[in-house]
């Protein structure tokens, strides 16, 4: 069983090849230090002295705090649609659902596909974060990225925090793109539900709301609140619990096959 | 006779998608081990609806479909180890090539490695393997959906109109992959159309369905004498209500006309015998034809009683 579980999801990984996933998740990455290199280049009267005290924390968190109120949600929703995509666009589902794989083994396998590609966006956005500020350093030593060495700890906190933070939302989008054969009703709903989370910021019961998680998980200071990592972080694995089994069971029982 | 096993049968099968819209009505298939089962019927008729129940690609509580003698879908995965499929159009990845679509599905069935190269050479594609199949001919996108549902080496194949949208040397060649598909690896085939030519060359057993209701099932011999069953002689006389008195004893006899009457018979011998009545009796007989004799009328009758 395991096996085939194995076979089948290395199978999905087939069908992504040559996709624009592997592009989507590269450029996506790259976008988001390639503008703070030009930022840091172009304003070091303003910039430079933040850098001061602990250039390199300063630095992954001037990247990180785009990424994890906007970008990474935007990268979810979208390959979340262009994964589940392959096989609407392809009308191969029917081909899937008639193999003799178990319904659990063809969610989960996709799904596996989605949790795989999401860390290789964060750790290939974390290389280019690097190389971003080796690059600065070159371009403008008075940043001093090289004079202190690198933070991995904050690093990898950060890249942690932020992915189970976000894990709720690739779930429900995932779900979402399986839900619907057209493209822009999962991709609609995944936008408006994300806006949603920001206009909801301030409102009491926010942390119902997992589409805020990764934002929360980034801009809250842990230092100072340490009660609420322990709330976020039960709040988005109980979130990414509820959503898989919903998720799953009404994939499963669902009349029609698409 | 004995009577051959059955690899499907549905039991009063009905299907509806909404409430009080009847997709399928009491369908009683059964489809014999090692036939090539033409399953018949005009577009809209359910054909498609059946074949994704047999797949288990609709969800129907308790169906009453048994293949392999195992109820679908409670042994769903059991009976899908067993039997290919193509369902409408082919399912491919078009950004993949021939052999990574094979390679994708060779995971889910489970086969050694060596077998997608076999099924490239039973369809004719291994020349075409490294293509992506974007560039493939619709001929050769059915051939590799047909490589896709071989791959296991099933026993039964299931296809939904697998010569839909083909030339005629795409059709031909399809037609020639079933048959040799059924007498030389003796897999029992069930394939839809809505071309009565079609199913007229290629099957050995025929269902037809119309509305959601299987008006035929038989053999294609069956079929042929429900057709002779169904035809008539159209005889233009110079006295009708004479050719009426003496045929009106033995045969169905209607006159159409002034010098034209229809009459019933029920195998091709007795249009002889009926003319030498007619002769005989002094009735001058100026033409004599066989109306209502090809399938494709007979199957109109069928759909349209």
């Amino acid at each position: 069983m395991k096996t085939k579980f194995f076979a089948n999801t290395t199978a999905e990984f087939i069908k992504a090849k040559r996709s624009f996933a592997l592009w989507l998740t590269i450029l996506a990455a790259l976008f988001i230090p390639a503008i703070n290199v030009v930022i840091l280049l172009e304003r070091p009267d303003v910039l430079l002295a933040k850098f001061e005290q602990t250039p390199w924390l300063t630095f992954f968190r001037f990247n990180w705090k785009n990424v994890a109120a906007v970008i990474l949600p935007m990268y979810i929703i979208l390959i979340t649609n262009l994964i589940v995509q392959i096989e609407f666009r392809n009308n191969t589902w029917k081909q899937v659902y008639a193999s003799p794989r178990s319904f659990a083994d063809i969610f989960f396998s996709k799904l596996v596909v989605i949790q795989m590609l999401v860390p290789v966006y964060i750790l290939c956005f974390d290389g280019f974060v690097m190389l971003a500020g080796l690059l600065v350093h070159s371009l403008n030593p008075s940043y001093r990225l090289m004079a202190s060495s690198i933070d991995w700890g904050s690093l990898l906190l950060i890249s942690c925090r932020v992915y189970l933070g976000c894990l709720a939302v690739s779930v429900i989008q995932y779900w979402l793109s399986l839900r619907f054969r057209n493209f822009v009703i999962p991709l609609g709903l995944g936008l408006g539900l994300w806006i949603t989370g920001i206009v909801l910021m301030d409102w009491d019961k926010v942390i119902y709301y997992p589409y805020v998680y990764s934002a929360f998980m980034f801009f809250i200071d842990f230092n100072k609140e340490p009660q609420q990592l322990v709330v976020l972080t039960i709040s988005s694995v109980t979130a990414l619990v509820l959503s898989t089994g919903i998720a799953y069971y009404d994939i499963k029982y669902r009349p029609e096959r698409p | 006779m004995e009577m051959e096993q059955a690899v499907i049968e549905t039991d009063h099968l009905d299907y509806s998608f909404q409430k009080g819209e009847r997709i399928l009505n009491d369908v009683n298939l059964r489809v014999q081990q090692g036939s090539v089962y033409g399953f018949l019927g005009p577009n809209g008729a359910g054909k498609t609806t059946t074949l994704r129940l047999l797949l288990g690609l609709l969800r129907s509580e308790n169906p009453g479909i048994r293949i392999f003698g195992k109820q679908m879908p409670g042994s769903r995965i059991d009976i899908l180890k067993r039997t290919g499929s193509l369902i409408e159009q082919p399912s491919l990845y078009l950004h993949l090539t021939g052999r990574e679509n094979l390679e994708v599905f060779r995971r889910a069935y489970e086969c050694p490695a060596a077998r997608v190269g076999e099924v490239l050479r039973i369809t004719g594609l291994s020349d075409a393997a490294h293509k992506k199949t974007r560039a493939y001919s619709l001929g050769m996108k059915q051939r590799l959906a047909i490589a896709i549902a071989l791959l296991h080496d099933p026993e039964l194949l299931i296809m939904d109109e697998p010569t839909n949208g083909l030339d005629p040397n795409g059709i031909i060649e399809i037609r020639e992959l079933i048959r040799d598909l059924n007498r030389h690896q003796g897999k029992t085939v069930l394939v839809s159309s809505h071309l009565l030519t079609e199913v007229e060359k290629l099957a050995t057993h025929v269902g037809i369905i119309h509305q959601g209701k299987l008006l035929f099932q038989g053999t294609l011999a069956e079929l042929q004498s429900f057709q002779h069953r169904h035809s008539f002689l159209e005889i233009e006389v110079d006295n009708v209500v004479r050719a009426e008195q003496i045929l009106s004893g033995r045969f169905s006899v209607c006159i159409r006309g002034d010098a034209t009457v229809h009459v019933g018979h029920s195998k091709p011998a007795e249009a002889a015998l009926i003319n030498h009545m007619l002769v005989g009796g002094g009735v001058g007989v100026s033409r004599l034809c066989v109306m209502g004799n090809d399938l494709e009328r007979l199957f109109l009758d069928i759909i349209s009683a």
